[in-house]
């Protein structure tokens, strides 16, 4: 069984069609990544598995429970954390309540604090900034933030949505070395991405997504000369 | 999601607007009852109605354009209904110059611009008397659409020359009030000759005409009497009111004045009052005239003391000691009638014009607007509840009026005197009720 | 100038502190402008009038109490349905609602003002080196600058205060991680509901009379002195409330006579002028829509 599977899974907003119908799955400890340009419905599948939009039809199922159609709390309680697109980490709120937020769902707060503790040890950035207004933290430091604070409500998947948009290269191979990080570790993740060299680079299975569907899955975890060709194919097509 | 919100938001604005227009009309034969506990004062002339079918007369409709609710509404409630009464009771006595009066109170909220609009739906309506609100500012806009129309605009009570110097409005208008250059050199006349205060501190409420020229005419008469101001101060007496700053002030001079006077109205006069014995200021108030008196007064400031005010009687809800018996007699009336007592002394003026409109139309034999003015104007003393009152062509307060002084100690309310001015003061040469006495 | 004016300029410029606090709380968790708020205080006032034979403690507490259930009932009758529309739909909501409270006072009380008799408590005075300061200013003082304390240490210390100001700044995220808005929005009602309550005690115990238009002055102080304030911002609507109180006051102690009754013209000129220096308020918090 798979840890999370949506099936035919169709988005409508009023008489557009965002993704017509998807198929796929994220197993136990893997890394998939969900590739495609710009408005193809990356970003839609992401709501739609986090509870933010309704599919007009289909399923998803996270550990072979329904979970289309919950609110964001509830999947998030049942074990899906999410890393929006543009971080939308809390500014005006520290880095440590940031991190305090993101441990919600968890009824202990001893334990939450206690994780708190440990994801400042895991991100140095973040320990040392602890007291500073979120807001105030570089690109790459919210990015930390945001993932860390996903990471606090110790979820089963991690949803990540454009994790590499508007950071400096550099900083963009940091966060795609804490994902590497995150899967040698055992989480599940799914991570949505524009940059599809990079995530083909890094994941174990990849999806590629053109306007409402998949039309190409495979299995490409560090093999760098299909990362090669997907992507220059993939940029082709999207010039064309 | 936002389609049931709107509707929502919809329902809820209905609603208070369904709320807000509900206005209350009736006619004589819902009345009887009430008709039949009629004062012993209804001693409206008693030219039997009977006699009078003249072709002239037709049925009186009444249109009240008051308030039921907003900031002159303490002052517009139980007048209405005392008027009301006073119509039952002439329709139960056979009607007004045979005919049956009716009347329809409309809400005006106290807003200028409502009230313009209710004045003209009352006109075509048909309405051919308009009785508009206790005060100045609040009745203009209602007794400007009548005078257009030729048709009486019969104030419940107010007290500002405006509404009753046949210029301002124009000859239609004309309130029973005795007005406020009477009350103003009546209450320095009491300060100066019967109490022997010399010196006052005058602390000016500017929210109405009523109220600045109520200040004005006690500030002329204690003058002419040889009186000294010794201070002034101004503040707005609507809700905001924060007396604090007032109070500052009024504390240095106060060890130098004998009185305080203050012209307003509640219910900011009676914060304005606790705030100055708060402070340990225990010199002498008063308000020359009557729109600070009641159970207001005495239900606000329990202990209230050296408190003098100028009302048309001493009504029995928290006033002791009228020296005459009708005032008792309408009190009990109206509590029978309207379930509870007047807990101001307005209603009695407003009681008295209903009557005096009975007698005038009587007189008259018609029912026009003009020829109702003309009989007002001609109509000789007479006591219709509190004392003799009359009008003039020139005048349309009442003069002769026999106004009450009023003393608080310890939280009640008693009757010391009963005042006439001796002479009005003369400062307003626009004013034809100084020389009207 | 007489000190004593600063006195009584402290003294009403923490009660407009005060009331600003609570309609300023409401707007930065939810972004609504809660012209009800004004009705909650009458509605206090009204509680006091009924209450004002009991213990003071119970008076106290059954003000809190009363005022509290109108805030939540408001806020699940009326907003809560509205809570996803635009911003004027729920200024609209929350004028009807204004409306409609007024006209319930307004058949349950009447439409003359109801007399309050005063608690002689508050109206003790004391002398400080000349200056005469009541014990209603002293506790309003002192109210105002505890509710500030207390809700900064709500706002900053407690999970309800960061779930609350992580709703102000993203609610979308906040449901994102887990934060439950509908218990998040409430606690801001029962919050801004007790601060009515409170202004309610404080303010009406200088008044004589409670009646159902006796919100009305009060709202909109506490609007014009969270935008001048700084939107959004508690420290910052406690400034504005505070200056629109004091400025008013010092205005009418040093107006001459003449000028003095235009002390409401004087105050909203200054009103504009800092709002056309400082457009976002005198501490503007970002990312407010109005």
């Amino acid at each position: 069984m798979s840890l999370l599977e949506l099936s035919g899974v169709r988005i409508c907003y009023g008489n557009a069609v965002a993704v017509k119908a998807l198929d796929l799955h994220v197993d136990e400890g893997e890394f998939v990544a969900l590739i495609g340009h710009n408005g193809v419905g990356k970003s839609s599948t992401v709501k739609a598995i986090a509870g933010v939009v309704k599919p007009t039809s289909g399923s998803i199922k996270f550990e072979g429970n329904d979970i289309l159609g919950q609110q964001p709390g509830a999947i998030l309680r049942r074990g899906i954390a999410v890393v929006p697109e543009g971080r939308r980490i809390f500014t005006r709120l520290t880095v440590g309540e940031n991190l305090t937020v993101g441990g919600t769902v968890r009824s202990d707060r001893v334990e939450v604090k206690k994780s708190s503790a440990e994801m400042m040890a895991r991100f140095p950035v973040l320990g040392k900034y602890a007291d500073r207004m979120a807001g105030l933290l570089s690109g790459g430091e919210q990015q930390q933030l945001a993932i860390a604070r996903a990471l606090m409500s110790k979820p089963r998947l991690l949803l990540l949505d454009e994790p590499s948009l508007g950071l400096a290269p550099q900083i963009v191979e940091q966060v795609f070395d804490l994902l590497e990080e995150l899967r040698k570790q055992g989480s599940s993740i799914l991570l949505v991405e524009q940059n599809a060299a990079q995530a083909i680079r890094a994941a174990d299975r990849y999806y590629l997504m053109r306007t409402g569907g998949v039309i190409e899955s495979e299995a490409a975890g560090g093999d760098q000369a299909k990362a090669d060709q997907v992507e220059s194919a993939y940029l082709h097509f999207g010039k064309a | 999601m936002k389609k049931s919100a709107l509707i929502g938001v919809a329902a809820t604005a209905a609603a208070t607007l369904l709320l807000a227009a509900c206005s209350s009309s009736g006619t004589t034969t819902e009345s009887s009852a009430a008709a039949s506990a009629a004062p012993a004062a209804s001693v409206a002339p008693a030219e039997p109605a009977a006699s009078a079918a003249a072709a002239s007369c037709e049925p009186l409709n009444i249109h009240l354009v008051v308030a039921k609710t907003g900031i002159i509404s303490p002052f517009d409630v139980e007048p209405a209904q005392a008027f009301e009464m006073a119509i039952d009771e002439m329709n139960a006595a056979g009607g007004i110059c045979g005919q049956q009066a009716t009347y329809t109170w409309t809400d005006t909220k106290s807003d200028p611009a409502l009230t313009t609009q209710i004045a003209e739906e009352a006109v075509a309506a048909g309405a051919n008397i308009i009785v508009t609100t206790c005060d100045f500012d609040f009745a203009a806009p209602a007794a400007t659409v009548a005078q257009a129309n030729n048709i009486p605009a019969l104030s419940l009570c107010l007290g500002d020359r405006k509404g009753t110097d046949l210029v301002t409005i124009g000859p239609m208008s004309l309130s029973p009030s005795p007005g406020n250059a009477f009350k103003g050199s009546a209450a320095a006349e009491f300060a100066y000759n019967t109490k022997g205060w010399k010196t006052a501190y005058v602390l000016q409420d500017d929210l109405l005409e009523y109220t600045k020229s109520l200040g004005a005419y006690f500030k002329g008469r204690f003058a002419e009497l040889g009186g000294t101001l010794v201070g002034e101060d101004v503040f707005t007496g609507n809700e905001q009111l924060d007396p604090s700053v007032n109070v500052t002030r009024l504390r240095d001079a106060a060890a130098n004045a004998d009185v305080i006077i203050i012209p307003s109205v509640v219910p900011a006069a009676t914060t304005m009052i606790k705030a100055i014995r708060d402070a340990g200021i225990d010199t002498p108030i008063m308000m020359p005239g009557a729109a600070v008196d009641g159970t207001l007064v005495t239900g606000s400031i329990p202990d209230i003391s050296d408190f003098y005010s100028l009302p048309f009687a001493c009504m029995p809800a928290y006033c002791e000691g009228d020296p005459n018996p009708n005032v008792k007699v309408f009190s009990d009336a109206f509590t029978a009638k309207w379930g509870a007592p007047p807990t101001l002394a307005y209603p009695v003026l407003s009681y008295e014009l209903a009557k005096a409109l009975g007698a005038a139309v009587e007189q008259a034999q018609a029912t026009d607007g003009p020829a109702i003015i003309n009989a007002f104007e001609t109509l000789p003393a007479t006591d219709y509840l509190t004392g003799p009152i009359k009008w003039s062509p020139f005048c349309h307060h009442t003069t002769g009026r026999l106004q009450r002084v009023v003393e608080y100690q310890n939280g009640k309310a008693k009757f010391v005197m009963l005042i006439t001015p001796e002479k009005i003061a003369t400062i307003d040469p626009g004013n034809p009720c100084e020389t009207a006495q | 100038m007489n000190p004593q004016y600063i006195v009584d300029a402290i003294g009403t410029g923490a009660l407009y502190s005060l009331m600003t606090l609570g309609l300023a709380l409401v707007f930065s968790v939810m972004g609504l402008m809660n012209f009800a708020y004004g009705q909650l205080v009458m509605i206090g006032g009204f509680s006091i009038i009924l209450l004002r034979s009991q213990p003071w403690w119970l008076l106290i507490l059954g003000t809190i109490l009363v005022v509290v259930f109108f805030s939540l009932l408001m806020e699940r009758l009326a907003f809560r349905p509205v809570r996803n529309a635009t911003a004027m739909t729920m200024l609209v909501t929350s004028f009807a609602l204004a409306q409609f409270l007024q006209q319930l006072a307004r058949v349950a009380f009447g439409a003359n003002p109801k007399p309050l008799e005063q608690f002689s408590e508050l109206s003790v005075q004391y002398e400080f080196a000349g200056l005469i300061v009541s014990r209603q200013i002293i506790l309003t003082l002192v109210t105002t600058i505890l509710v500030l304390i207390g809700l900064a240490l709500l706002l900053r210390k407690t999970n309800i205060g960061i779930q609350l100001r992580a709703s102000t700044e993203d609610v979308g995220m906040a449901a994102l991680v887990g934060i439950k808005s509908n218990r998040v929005i409430a606690a801001a009602f029962v919050i801004s509901g007790t601060i009515a309550a409170i202004v309610a005690i404080l303010f009406f115990a200088t008044r004589t009379n409670v009646s159902w238009s006796s919100g009305d002055s009060i709202v909109l102080i506490a609007f014009v002195g969270a935008v001048i304030g700084g939107l959004g911002s508690m420290v910052g609507a406690a400034l504005g409330g505070f200056l629109m109180g004091f400025v008013y006051t010092m205005l009418n102690a040093l107006l001459p006579m003449e000028l003095r009754v235009f002390a409401d013209a004087f105050l909203y000129t200054l009103v504009i002028m800092v709002l056309l220096i400082r457009p976002g308020g005198l501490i503007a918090a970002k990312g407010v829509r109005v």
